[in-house]
């Protein structure tokens, strides 16, 4: 999924630019930029749950967006595609927590014999692509540019085989953690505005604030089975809601190719 | 003529013997029989089974039952090009090879006997075989499933989980009776252990 979202910007980047230089009566303006800041939660994504640490997701986290790339196409108005690195807890932090909820949980009457878990990526990284349409503003020192962005968040999800041994008894317990979902790829709104500060006449210094939303639709399944009496109860975790985040950053922007109206030439 | 013929086997003789001294086998084969049994309890009360001393909680006992066997004979696996391994020579340098054995005789069947009352429907010299699981690797089986299994080695010891506890505390005994296929019968008898 995370390569699929690079091309698909990629590709997309490409595409346009080729478009606009074909078509339009000026050469846009082309920038290239980094950022990175601090996601701050307006509504928060943990439920209190071990299964909080199955999910690469973090209420607050520290993002950085290594390439953003802008054509000013029409006027004022342009787009601009990003690839933003969320950073969250890593697998050995995460797997520490679920291991001490689990033995909070269960060490009064049982003895934990083994905890096998079975995941996808493991990293400590959440990817997320993005296209959007920007307004600038431009003054002879400053920027201001409003932008709606959508874009395809990638996260990623654990799942555990536990074996517990019940105190002073011959019974062993299963314990199983599963995902439902077979895709936890997930639509995403952004809102920002970005101030930049003209430190020359191709470079910017900016100041990064955004709104973004997507809306997280991940169950996991708890199965805690008597191995002997092989009697099954679960239980379902429901992350349905809407998790929406504040963010700032700064960042600089690079202008490529300024704006110069195209000339036409004729051949004798 | 002769003198080619001659080098010819001279030279393949002293490939085989080189061939035979360095030759390492990292797998014996081997056919074994049963011999006798042995039984011991365990404590299960604890994150993993261990010897019982005379008493063991009765939600937690059980015990082991463990073949001893005797190899009768070995397969010595041959080389290509019928050369063989020489095994008296012990000048290689060679591992510890795996032993992998086959059985001449295979398990019929394993009763359980209470050599006490163990409670209303379970007097003295009854078959308790239904109270007891076999336990390997977090399943529970019953005694015939368990011999029955493909995966079942005969070699293996074999742990006995009493699923059902006596209703009171008291002395307990078991029999065990393992029969094999070829019509003999091992008969031992668990030590005797206070169930409390």
């Amino acid at each position: 999924m995370r390569l699929f979202i690079f091309y698909f910007i990629l590709f997309f980047s490409c595409i346009l630019k080729t478009v606009a230089q074909n078509t339009l009566p000026f050469k846009p303006l082309f920038m290239i930029g980094g950022s990175g800041g601090v996601s701050f939660p307006l509504t928060k994504f943990r439920i209190g749950q071990e299964t909080d640490y199955l999910c690469g997701y973090k209420d607050l986290f520290i993002y950085g967006r290594p390439i953003e790339i802008s054509h000013v196409l029409f006027k004022n108005y342009g787009i601009a595609a990003s690839i933003e690195y969320d950073h969250v807890d890593g697998n050995s932090l995460r797997t520490d927590n679920f291991k001490n909820k689990i033995q909070q949980q269960y060490q009064d009457n049982f003895y934990i014999l083994e905890m096998d878990s079975k995941g996808e990526s493991e990293g400590t990284e959440v990817m997320k692509g993005q296209l959007g349409i920007f307004y600038t503003m431009d003054k002879p020192n400053f920027f201001i540019r409003p932008q709606i962005s959508i874009g395809v968040l990638s996260l990623d999800a654990k799942r555990y085989d536990i074996f517990l041994k019940e105190k002073n008894t011959n019974q062993v317990f299963s314990l199983r953690y599963d995902y439902l979902n077979s895709r936890i790829d997930y639509f995403t709104t952004d809102l920002s505005v970005r101030f930049g500060y003209k430190l020359s006449h191709r470079f910017a210094i900016c100041l990064d604030a955004s709104l973004s939303h997507f809306k997280m639709n991940l169950t996991f399944q708890k199965d805690y089975q008597n191995l002997y009496t092989q009697e099954l109860t679960s239980e379902q975790f429901n992350y349905y809601k809407n998790i929406l985040a504040a963010s700032t950053g700064i960042g600089f922007t690079y202008l490529v190719s300024k704006r110069t109206t195209k000339q036409k030439t004729t051949i004798n | 003529m002769i003198k080619k013929t001659a080098l010819i086997i001279l030279l393949f003789s002293i490939a085989r013997f080189i061939v035979s001294c360095c030759y390492c086998s990292k797998i014996e084969f081997y056919n074994y029989t049963y011999d006798s049994v042995r039984v011991y309890n365990i404590d299960n009360s604890g994150p993993a089974a261990v010897n019982a001393s005379d008493h063991v909680l009765k939600s937690a006992y059980g015990f082991v039952l463990c073949p001893y066997t005797t190899a009768i004979t070995q397969r010595s696996p041959s080389l290509p090009f019928s050369i063989e391994s020489a095994y008296a020579t012990g000048k290689c340098d060679c591992d510890t090879p795996e032993y992998i054995g086959t059985s001449k005789d295979t398990i019929a069947s394993i009763v359980i006997t209470t050599n006490n009352d163990f409670d209303a429907t379970h007097p003295a010299n009854s078959d308790v075989s239904d109270l007891f699981k076999i336990y390997d690797h977090y399943a529970y089986s019953t005694i015939s499933e368990y011999i029955k299994a493909e995966t079942f080695h005969q070699t293996n010891c074999l742990t006995f989980l009493l699923m059902v506890p006596p209703p009171a505390p008291g002395n307990q005994q078991f029999s065990v009776e393992v029969k094999m296929k070829d019509g003999r019968i091992f008969k031992k008898e668990t030590p005797i252990i206070q169930l409390i």
